[in-house]
């Protein structure tokens, strides 16, 4: 019997018995245009796109004007520079859609600068109405035979955002109270965010942080296990709370190995985007196929951009039948896609999906 | 005596306050400043590398470091300007254009100050021919150049070919590194070598100057 989508998603992301594989891309502005012009889909390929949709509900936005330009009286501002919904400061670079941050807290010295920084208001999670009209939003993106998605903000990222990654790196040695201030705040929105998907039921949730460079983490497997693993333990259990068999997807690009243990233990149950230039994905699954789905695999820093239409077809073929096999992984790009990715080879990715892409 | 050796291992521990008060000791004693730095802050970095290299320390540690090591040389700049003997390779380093992703690049320059270079950092999203005049008018023996993202990495090919056109290439040492950049691109656009980290940058600008 023929599955639903839905239903298929979740036989895809449990590894039990999916009919069809999922794949999933994204395309810098400029390659968009192009891909929109020029791509082909064949109408048997659109049974293969993530069947996700987000949830949101309506509520009043509480007023918010704080003035953010002060963190940047001590600097002249270059041409082009803005500032972001959080304060952080941008530089629009030479080509492309690439952005210089400039980063508001960069002069912070103690907890208390953090305290007093404007964050942005957050929705009214406290607010019993608020909290089943997302539920309902979920409830109506399921009956479309879809999965409800959320998110949560990332905690060292976006950490990095507003401080500078050397300056919270170098406060994990020398200032401790000032990166446990600021972590401790966007742990408490994610924690925020991961109940109300808990409460409103959602089946997907997506959260993470880059911690990985190509060969090794940013910060010691030792140091990501004090300052990042527990308040995203936390953040999960917010959300498991309500809704123990919910999917979450952890984002780190790069180079994670030494962590996937801990990843399964606070409740991650797939793993994005397993760049095949850092991590073996064949390996990871035969380490942790059993207990981790995985959605990527494929290298947008060798065979997007520099393989040929034969490289992406042959690389789909591989790590569906390697990784994919039993299900278990969403394949896709393991980045959204830069300028100079040839259309062709987009074409090709999507053509092998649907060639391959069936497990019955 | 001036204990160098103190300076090296507050350099280790990321102790700029430290760093900073026995370098100022070591000169009012009349240690020589390129004796503090080669003996004192490189030892140190040179350290704190090799803990890198064998996952004794990741990026905390390292940048700590450096930042001490920086503490001390602010200290050190002005009389080993004025020194003969200060004649170290000079280095201009930057994030290629179009690219804005810095916090590598920031590290492997202060890695390569820390080992004694005299480094010139041009910043992000530097253009070939900001290279060129570093090397036509500000001496720089080694461009290093970063990109984290493929889009970019051609503008590391644009640069080795402004630096051919504008006739110098054979004044400088060219070196390339950033997360997908590899050993065979850097053979491919004609560089001089790759490096794969912060610590391993700063062996292979040696290995070139040996």
């Amino acid at each position: 019997m023929a599955m639903t989508r839905r239903e298929n998603c979740l036989a895809l992301l449990n590894r039990n018995n999916p009919e069809w594989i999922l794949y999933s891309i994204s395309y810098t502005p400029d390659l968009g245009k192009r891909v929109q012009e020029q791509l082909k889909v064949a109408d048997s390929l659109s049974q293969h796109g993530f069947p996700g949709g987000g949830i949101s509900a309506p509520y009043q936005q509480k007023e918010f004007k704080p003035d953010f330009a002060k963190y940047f009286a001590d600097m002249k501002t270059p041409e082009g520079f803005y500032i972001d919904g959080w304060g952080i400061g941008h530089v629009p670079s030479s080509k492309y859609h690439f952005d210089k941050y400039i980063f508001p807290m960069r002069n912070f010295k103690s907890p208390k600068d953090v305290e007093e920084y404007p964050f942005p208001p957050e929705p009214p999670y406290e607010d019993e109405a608020y909290l089943q009209a997302l539920k309902k939003s979920a409830d109506e993106t399921k009956a479309k035979d879809l999965l409800a998605m959320s998110h949560t903000t990332s905690i060292f990222e976006t950490s990095w955002y507003l401080r500078g990654m050397d300056n919270l790196l170098a406060d994990f040695v020398l200032n401790e109270d000032l990166a446990n201030a600021l972590l401790d705040v966007l742990t408490n929105r994610a924690i925020k965010q991961a109940r109300a998907a808990g409460i409103a039921g959602v089946d997907f949730l997506g959260t993470g942080d880059d911690v990985g460079m190509q060969q090794r983490m940013i910060m010691s497997p030792d140091e990501w296990r004090k300052w990042i693993k527990p308040r995203f333990a936390k953040v999960l259990a917010a959300a498991k709370e309500h809704k123990p068999d919910m999917h979450v997807k952890y984002h780190s690009d790069g180079f994670v190995e030494p962590i996937i243990p801990d990843l399964l233990e606070i409740g991650v149950t797939i793993l994005n985007p397993v760049q095949p230039e850092c991590m073996d994905p064949v390996k990871l699954k035969k380490q942790y196929g059993d207990r981790l789905s995985f959605d990527g695999t494929i290298g947008i820093q060798t065979t997007m951009p520099f393989g040929t239409t034969d490289d992406v077809k042959r690389e789909v073929k591989r790590m569906i039948e390697t990784v994919g096999k039993g299900g278990g992984l969403v394949i896709a790009p393991t980045h959204v896609l830069e300028p100079e990715v040839p259309v062709e080879n987009i074409q090709a990715f999507l053509e092998a999906v649907d060639e391959y892409g069936h497990y019955v | 005596m001036a204990d160098l050796s103190a300076i090296s291992e507050n350099v280790v521990n990321g102790n700029a306050e430290a760093v900073e008060e026995l370098v100022k000791k070591s000169l009012d004693e009349g240690t020589d400043a390129l004796t503090i730095l080669n003996d004192g802050l490189v030892k140190g970095m040179d350290v704190i590398g090799e803990k890198f290299k064998n996952y004794e320390v990741y990026l905390p540690g390292l940048i700590v470091a450096a930042r001490a090591m920086k503490s001390g040389l602010a200290l050190l700049k002005s009389k080993l300007a004025s020194s003969s003997e200060s004649s170290s390779v000079r280095v201009a380093i930057g994030t290629v254009q179009g690219d804005t992703h810095d916090i590598g690049k920031n590290i492997v320059a202060a890695m390569l100050e820390g080992a004694g270079f005299q480094v010139n950092d041009l910043g992000y999203d530097v253009a070939p021919e900001a290279f060129v005049s570093e090397i036509k008018d500000g001496g720089a023996q080694v461009v290093a150049m970063s990109a984290l993202v493929t889009t970019n990495m051609l503008s590391m090919k644009d640069t080795v070919e402004a630096i051919e056109e504008a006739g110098v290439r054979d004044q400088v040492k060219i070196v390339i590194g950033g997360a997908p950049v590899t050993q065979e691109y850097a053979e491919r656009i004609g560089a001089d070598g790759y490096a794969d980290d912060a610590v391993s940058a700063v062996g292979l600008v040696r290995e070139l100057f040996k």
